[in-house]
């Protein structure tokens, strides 16, 4: 049998099969489906950038009314940046859905170009998220930590607990966040990738094939422990150097 | 385009095309579950792009293009969302005009053949194939692919090739 007869029994077969659907519950369904899109595209690109706008305003009228040390104020930078960069990214890379009527090679490079931006932005997170906060929080503790104790042992005691909590949470998000690059994105990527040299896309070099994986957790884990030593030794400087108020 | 308008064109060309979202959504997966899930997920995004529809290709290629798209971009993370949905289509085997049993059933057995054989291929060739087993024409696919014509002569040719294989038996590595 050769690919003529197998069009043949293929399209007799097609012939003998008939699709019906209910319009009423596929336009319900429409409807439903478009407000979840609405909802999931609210939720990403309002509420991110929101919440951490709406944290300026709190952090600036927490500091003014209420009696705290000088490092409260270096969030206020770190608010302002992470909120910036989330805009500017969203302004430069809008993630809009493609037209799923474009040709199938147009939705592949659209899909890879979205992909590869999000795979940056994880990748990426503790540079331009993670660290910001957990320096300016991290120098917070510390500094309270040290006013509110009587000698240095019990200061190292109580910073080192409120630092150990945050360096956790922190260390983990950024796991989380690289585990979703290996295990999702990257998959991902290289399935469009497979996809488009497939249909012969010129435009996808060699280069572009190569693996983009989110950072090992070995590596994760060496820059937790070099923020986690240096923070520790700045710490240690302000215990030990600098003067009580 | 008015609500009802789109309506009414949308079910004139799910009854000439209507095969095609099944076709694909069955090619592209592995059980009667998730086809029947990945086909209404064809038909919603079909439904929600109908509004952009210039009329440059075909209500076929149209059809096609969206099937093939929405197939490549499918999970099966998305099944716990389709759970709640209700059946929006129903497959029928029409009754043959000449009943000659004997052919049918080789017809069946054939095309259940050919649809193992597409499981196997990479999802470029599974499209080519899809759309070759179909009848478009050389154009057709070239716009439902978006290459070029002589593009869709090479690779059309492996794909087939790498068909043929796999269905007389040889293996093919996907």
């Amino acid at each position: 049998m050769d690919a003529d007869n197998y069009q043949q029994a293929w399209q007799a077969h097609s012939a003998q099969t008939r699709v019906t659907v209910d319009a009423e519950l596929l336009l319900k369904e429409v409807r439903r489906n478009q407000r979840d899109f609405l909802a999931t595209i609210l939720r990403r690109d309002v509420i991110e950038v929101a919440v951490t706008l709406l944290m300026l305003p709190y952090w600036v009228y927490q500091g003014l009314t209420r009696p705290l040390p000088w490092t409260w104020w270096l969030t206020v930078p770190a608010i302002i940046w992470v909120g910036g960069f989330f805009l500017v990214d969203r302004m430069r890379h809008p993630q809009t859905p493609s037209d799923p009527s474009e040709p199938l090679l147009k939705c592949g490079k659209n899909s890879l170009t979205q992909v590869e931006r999000q795979i940056w932005l994880l990748r990426n997170v503790f540079w331009w998220y993670l660290l910001p906060f957990t320096i300016s929080i991290l120098a917070f503790f510390a500094q309270v930590s040290w006013q509110t104790s009587r000698n240095w042992l019990e200061a190292l005691g109580a910073g080192g607990l409120s630092f150990s909590f945050l360096w956790a949470l922190y260390y983990f998000l950024d796991y989380t966040n690289q585990r979703a690059v290996r295990t999702q994105l990257e998959p991902r990527r290289q399935e469009l990738l497979a996809l488009l040299k497939s249909l012969g896309d010129e435009t996808t070099s060699e280069g572009s094939l190569e693996s983009t994986e989110g950072i090992a957790t070995p590596r994760i884990f060496r820059r937790w422990l070099v923020v986690a030593v240096v923070s520790f030794l700045i710490y240690m400087a302000i215990v030990f150097v600098a003067p009580r108020t | 385009m008015p609500n009802e308008d789109q309506k009414s064109v949308f079910m004139t060309w799910l009854g000439e095309h209507g095969s095609s979202v099944v076709k694909v959504a069955r090619a592209y997966t592995l059980s009667n579950e998730e086809c029947q899930d990945l086909a209404q997920e064809i038909l919603l995004q079909a439904w929600r792009s109908l509004p952009n529809f210039e009329g440059k290709a075909n209500a076929m290629t149209w059809f096609y293009r969206v099937a093939l798209h929405t197939a490549m971009n499918w999970h099966r993370k998305d099944k716990r969302r389709r759970s709640r949905q209700q059946p929006l289509l129903e497959v029928q085997a029409l009754a043959p005009e000449e009943t000659d049993s004997a052919a049918q059933a080789q017809q069946r057995e054939t095309v259940e053949q050919l649809y193992k054989a597409i499981h196997q291929l990479p999802k470029a060739d599974t499209a080519l194939v899809l759309l070759y087993l179909d009848g478009l024409s050389y154009r057709e696919m070239a716009e439902v692919l978006g290459i070029s014509e002589s593009n869709v002569g090479v690779k059309l040719n492996r794909a087939k090739k790498a068909l043929g294989e796999l269905m007389t038996g040889e293996s093919h590595g996907r």
